[in-house]
């Protein structure tokens, strides 16, 4: 029942459409007077301090180079960091495309074993 | 001579050879396990007519015979090819018979035996012996010439010419010769089998662009096939007493395949290298350099062969070494199983 009465309590509150009749009962109800008051009283800690003074908007806003938009070193950052996706894409678009395409098949593969002929052990040089 | 060719007779004692015949069979007649890599041996006498091509006249072969073994076998120690004149006939033999008994009846007789030490992919090692006797000054039978420990070193497919003699009687034959010739017998599991190679010439030259050329073979289990590349010409600089010249670069070679049990493949890659100073008019000289690599790879596993720089020997290798200082030449090979 308590549970009842702080709904419609809480939703008249909030702003929200509520029953006339409900509402009288709720506030009617044991409790249903406290509650309203309650929550009236969270809903002003809420709003009290939800947005910075005006004095400390002007103090920032002198420490940021009077910009109103998104601060500066913010944009350096964000415009750094969509530069290093774009690159890796691209690197990453290029990769995949020569590993889809292989090499071609006149181009020679990676060796993964180096051996040389070695001049009078198993190289042999005619008289010229 | 050919009065002389038909009064020839040649006589093999087949009864002698049975026991040969058995040689790679099962006691039951079916295809043995195969237990290793075998050589595959010819010991064979030629015939040379006068103003005619040299024959095989006799051969005890091809044989397999695996490492340890011997041919003939260890029952039969040596093989004895005897020659005689006998009325206007020249009788020729291929015999077990022993040579001090061949020797009552024959004027010429060369005796053979060899052990397979090692047999795999074109590295087949023999150790053996063979005589050579005849009737001497006298008339009495003598050795005329031997080798009681010959080692030989060989290819596949190679072919020693162990002794040579001029024919006791001029309507036998102008001369003869006793022959060794060496193979490798195939695993019968894998003898179907194909080996494809990729080959790329790697050119690397100071101040230009890395070039390749490229080849693609195929080859059944075993074989030897030849490769030769396009030449690579480099500009050569002219000294105060040489002629306008370009310098050829030529590289060719063989290259063999054999897929092991275990997967993997034996290669045997011999390369040669020329390098041809080719004037305008096409006169020029040359010099040539080769090598042997034998190895074994992963199949699709990727080789880079270096080749060495330039010849030191020859006439004027300053040449070749100004022409072709920071240039560097070498072989990308790649084999697989062909499925």
């Amino acid at each position: 029942m308590q549970t009842e009465v702080d709904e419609v309590v809480s939703a008249f509150v909030d702003g929200e459409p509520v029953d006339a009749g409900e509402l009288a009962s709720a506030l009617a109800a044991p409790g249903g007077r406290e509650a309203l008051l309650d929550f009236m009283l969270l809903r002003a800690r809420l709003v009290d301090g939800a947005e910075p003074s005006p004095g400390f908007v002007e103090r920032m806003r002198r420490r940021l180079g009077g910009r109103t938009g998104a601060p500066g070193w913010a944009r350096v950052v964000g415009l750094a960091a969509a530069a290093a996706v774009l690159a890796l894409a691209t690197l990453g678009a290029l990769d995949l495309g020569r590993a889809l395409r292989g090499n071609r098949p006149d181009e020679p593969p990676e060796a993964t074993r180096v051996i040389r002929y070695e001049p009078g052990v198993d190289w042999r040089e005619s008289e010229g | 001579m050919q009065i002389a060719t038909r009064r020839i007779r040649f006589r093999v004692l087949f009864g002698l050879l049975l026991p040969l015949a058995g040689v790679g069979m099962a006691q039951d007649g079916s295809a043995p396990a195969w237990g290793g890599e075998r050589a595959r041996l010819t010991l064979g006498l030629l015939q040379t007519w006068e103003s005619k091509a040299t024959r095989r006249m006799f051969a005890l072969g091809p044989i397999d015979v695996a490492a340890g073994d011997r041919l003939p076998d260890a029952q039969l120690p040596e093989i004895a090819f005897a020659l005689e004149r006998e009325g206007d006939d020249c009788e020729g033999s291929m015999t077990f018979e022993s040579a001090e008994t061949l020797l009552e009846t024959h004027a010429l007789v060369w005796t053979a035996s060899f052990e397979v030490l090692s047999a795999s992919t074109d590295r087949i090692e023999l150790r053996g012996r063979w005589r050579r006797l005849g009737k001497g000054a006298r008339g009495r039978p003598e050795e005329l010439a031997a080798d009681p420990d010959a080692r030989l070193n060989l290819r596949e497919g190679d072919r020693v010419l162990l002794d040579f003699a001029r024919s006791p009687d001029p309507r036998c034959a102008r001369s003869f010769a006793l022959e060794l010739s060496a193979e490798l017998a195939e695993d019968p599991a894998l003898a179907r089998e194909q080996v494809g190679f990729e080959m790329w010439l790697v050119h690397e030259s100071p101040g230009a662009e890395k070039r390749s050329d490229y080849l693609r073979l195929t080859a059944t289990q075993g074989q030897e096939l030849a490769f030769q590349f396009p030449h690579v010409r480099v500009p050569a600089s002219v000294g105060s007493h040489e002629v306008a010249t370009e310098l050829h670069i030529d590289v060719r070679g063989t290259v063999r395949g054999r897929i092991r049990p275990d997967g993997s493949i034996d290669l045997s890659l011999e390369s040669e290298r020329t390098l041809w100073y080719v004037a305008p008019d096409g006169a020029g000289e040359h010099v040539g350099d080769g090598g042997e690599k034998l190895l074994n790879v992963r199949p699709g596993e990727v080789l880079r062969v270096e080749l060495p720089g330039p010849t030191r020997n020859t006439q004027r290798p300053e040449r070749y070494a100004r022409d072709l200082a920071g240039h560097s030449f070498s072989l990308i090979l790649r084999a697989r199983v062909v499925s």
